[in-house]
């Protein structure tokens, strides 16, 4: 009986202990290669899906994937919130004759990745077509269990 | 025995309520706060980088940083820190403003405009500039993890 009692006490101290242990490590950084693998293509899937909306101008899809805080910086430094980055695209003022990316690589912080990548579209924008290579960064934050994009921007890659 | 048993369980609950805690002050800190102590490490990082005082560069970017300049060149940590370490990279001055900062937890967009005087190989660039930085707080440290800058263009081109 004082045996029994006693595994029974250990398996309590051990569940009590898991517990805690569970609850320490909650909001710390613990990310295995298999997990910062499956996060890339989490992220990959979500850039692919937005690269379709915007040739498409899916304004509802993008709106999904646009945090409502987006810092959106385009190859000429002019900002724009999620808003006007909406409504320009809406409005067919930003157009895309193709669409090219390459070169992704990615960074990894738990939920925030920084993704970046080389892109040579062909778009229209304010009645200037850009056909120039540009480096861009895409930040992804996990929140309410979805990816999005709470940041961009593209700078031209300067021939030297 | 019995009070023994209870005293171990409580000394653990306690321990792990301690742990929970730490976590949730670290969450409780107000987003102007954060901003405050982004602003902080960024002035340092400058000052830094103007003294070329690498150790104190090392601990203010992560490992994995992205920096990416108005040339669309990519630097990783130590690429960028040579650049600064070799004099190839340097801050006749620093201004900047028009910040705007989006906080998410430990994560921190922050966003402005520059018109620093900086030379790059010799080029001394006055243009001015947008740029977007991200810091992340890792191992209860403040750290830029992404940078790009972008030319502002000249509207009248």
């Amino acid at each position: 009986m004082q045996n029994h009692r006693g595994l029974k006490f250990r398996v309590l101290l051990l569940c009590v202990a898991s517990v805690v242990r569970v609850c320490c490590l909650a909001g710390q950084e613990k990310h295995d290669d298999k997990s910062v693998l499956q996060t890339e293509n989490e992220v990959l899937k979500v850039e692919e899906s937005r690269d379709k909306a915007l040739q498409e101008r899916d304004v509802a899809l993008l709106d999904k994937i646009y945090s409502d805080q987006l810092v959106f910086v385009n190859t000429r430094g002019q900002k724009f919130t999620k808003a006007q980055r909406l409504a320009d695209l809406g409005a067919g003022k930003v157009e895309y004759f193709s669409y090219n990316q390459e070169g992704y690589s990615y960074h990894v912080y738990g939920n925030t990745v920084v993704m970046t990548g080389r892109t040579s579209s062909v778009v229209k924008f304010q009645g200037r077509v850009n056909k120039i290579p540009r480096l861009f960064t895409n930040i992804y934050l996990k929140t309410g269990g979805q990816w999005r994009l709470v940041a961009h921007q593209a700078t031209p890659i300067v021939d030297e | 025995m019995r009070k023994l048993r209870v005293a171990v369980l409580t000394t653990i609950l306690a321990l792990g309520v301690i742990g929970v805690a730490k976590a949730q002050d670290a969450k409780n800190e107000s987003d102007a706060e954060i901003q405050r102590a982004i602003l902080a490490v960024d002035n340092e990082r400058y000052e830094a980088m103007q003294k070329k005082d690498m150790a104190a560069l090392d601990r203010l970017h992560a490992d994995g940083l992205v920096f990416i300049n108005t040339k669309g060149r990519m630097l990783n940590k130590a690429e960028y820190m040579e650049e600064i370490r070799s004099g190839n990279l340097k801050f006749l001055t620093v201004e900047t403003d028009d910040y705007t900062f989006c906080v998410y937890g430990d994560t921190v967009i922050m966003s402005g405009r520059a018109k620093s005087v900086v030379e790059y190989h010799g080029v001394v660039n006055k243009k001015p500039r947008r740029f977007t930085s991200v810091f992340i707080k890792i191992q209860g440290q403040w750290r830029l993890v992404a940078h790009q800058a972008t030319l502002i263009a000249d509207e009248s081109n």
